[in-house]
């Protein structure tokens, strides 16, 4: 049963966050000393949220290794090619192919390729057009 | 979207904030709502489509009453949310069956409305049922609540987040808001004030 004498949920989310000052502190701190119910959500609320800093934590990594993924299948690739020596050339190959993958699903690469093919059919890009507007202004 | 704008564009009933603010704290209230359900074990007990019956019933409150216009600021917003799906998810669970089987009666549960600390437990005599050494123990502890009692607060909040809570110095820190060091301090400092008082206690006994 909740406790008359109780502060809110506000001020307690209030204490937690390090909101409250002076007073109203030592007055929230004082009733956690002699509320247990109080106390355990204050400990339960901390530590569902310090559970959500790591699973951020764990995803921002499983992020940036399913965007790296053909660069680290061709390390692991070169790495086992040392160890096995028998398949050697079998992960050498393996190690192109996933650098190759890489390589070309990379941003700037792609990014690349589009300007060439531009460059090519004698389009002019968005820094070109810049560019020789700002030769205009300066000459 | 800054949390404040957010909270304060939710606050006006704009819809499209509101849509943005379940997407971001969802799976915040989810796990909350697990939880609390895992604390009171009657997750496996309960049907999929109510767990999410009950996250659902959490936001719908919150907008219809316009409660995140009681949130006093944007950093306290997740802590807010999440002891609001706590709270709401023991109120749930406390209405419905899965909180205790109809015809049971706790061993540990108050016989008599008036007067706590009579239960049937205490009713059942034990084997090493000894009258003197619960004399002795109760007032052992008495004595040990009272020295607890007359720490300062900061002292008090942090032995008993340490021993009550079982919390580490580190969470204690960021609970209470104070350097790591501080609670090191503040926790030993009790523990030893403690233990100097029962000392002197037992020196006292073994006297008479």
């Amino acid at each position: 049963m909740k406790n008359r004498i109780c502060p809110s949920i506000e001020v307690l989310s209030g204490y937690l966050a390090g909101s409250l000052a002076g007073d109203e502190k030592i007055a929230m701190e004082r009733h956690l000393t002699g509320c247990p119910r109080c106390r355990q959500l204050l400990v339960e609320t901390y530590e569902i949220m310090s559970s959500r800093g790591i699973h951020k934590r764990c995803k921002k990594w499983l992020d940036l290794a399913v965007k790296n993924r053909w660069f680290m299948g061709a390390q692991a690739a070169l790495i086992l090619s040392f160890f096995f020596p028998a398949y050697f050339v079998q992960f050498l190959t393996a190690c192109f192919l996933m650098g190759c993958k890489w390589i070309i699903d990379a941003k700037t690469t792609k990014m690349l390729i589009m300007i060439h093919e531009a460059w090519k059919r004698g389009e002019k890009t968005e820094l070109d057009k810049e560019l020789s507007g700002f030769k205009h202004f300066m000459f | 979207m800054s949390t404040e704008e957010l909270l304060k564009k939710c606050i006006e009933r704009d819809y499209e904030a509101w849509n943005d603010f379940i997407e971001r704290y969802k799976s915040l209230v989810t796990r909350s709502v697990r939880y609390k359900l895992k604390k009171i074990s009657v997750k496996m007990k309960m049907p999929r489509d109510e767990f999410r019956d009950i996250v659902q019933e959490i936001f719908l409150t919150i907008w219809e009453k316009n409660e995140l216009a009681r949130v006093r600021d944007a950093a306290s917003l997740e802590g807010w949310l999440v002891m609001v799906s706590l709270n709401r998810t023991s109120n749930y669970c406390r209405g419905r069956i899965y909180a205790k089987p109809k015809n049971m009666v706790s061993l540990e549960a108050d016989l008599f409305a008036g007067k706590p600390g009579i239960s049937l437990k205490s009713m059942i005599p034990s084997a090493c049922f000894n009258t003197v050494d619960m004399v002795e123990s109760r007032e052992l502890s008495e004595l040990l609540k009272s020295e607890i009692d007359s720490l300062d607060h900061k002292q008090q909040l942090a032995l008993k987040l340490n021993v009550y809570e079982h919390r580490k110095q580190k969470d204690i820190s960021k609970i209470m808001n104070i350097p790591e060091n501080t609670v090191a301090t503040l926790v030993s400092r009790a523990k030893n004030r403690v233990r100097e008082k029962m000392e002197e206690y037992f020196e006292r006994n073994e006297g008479k």
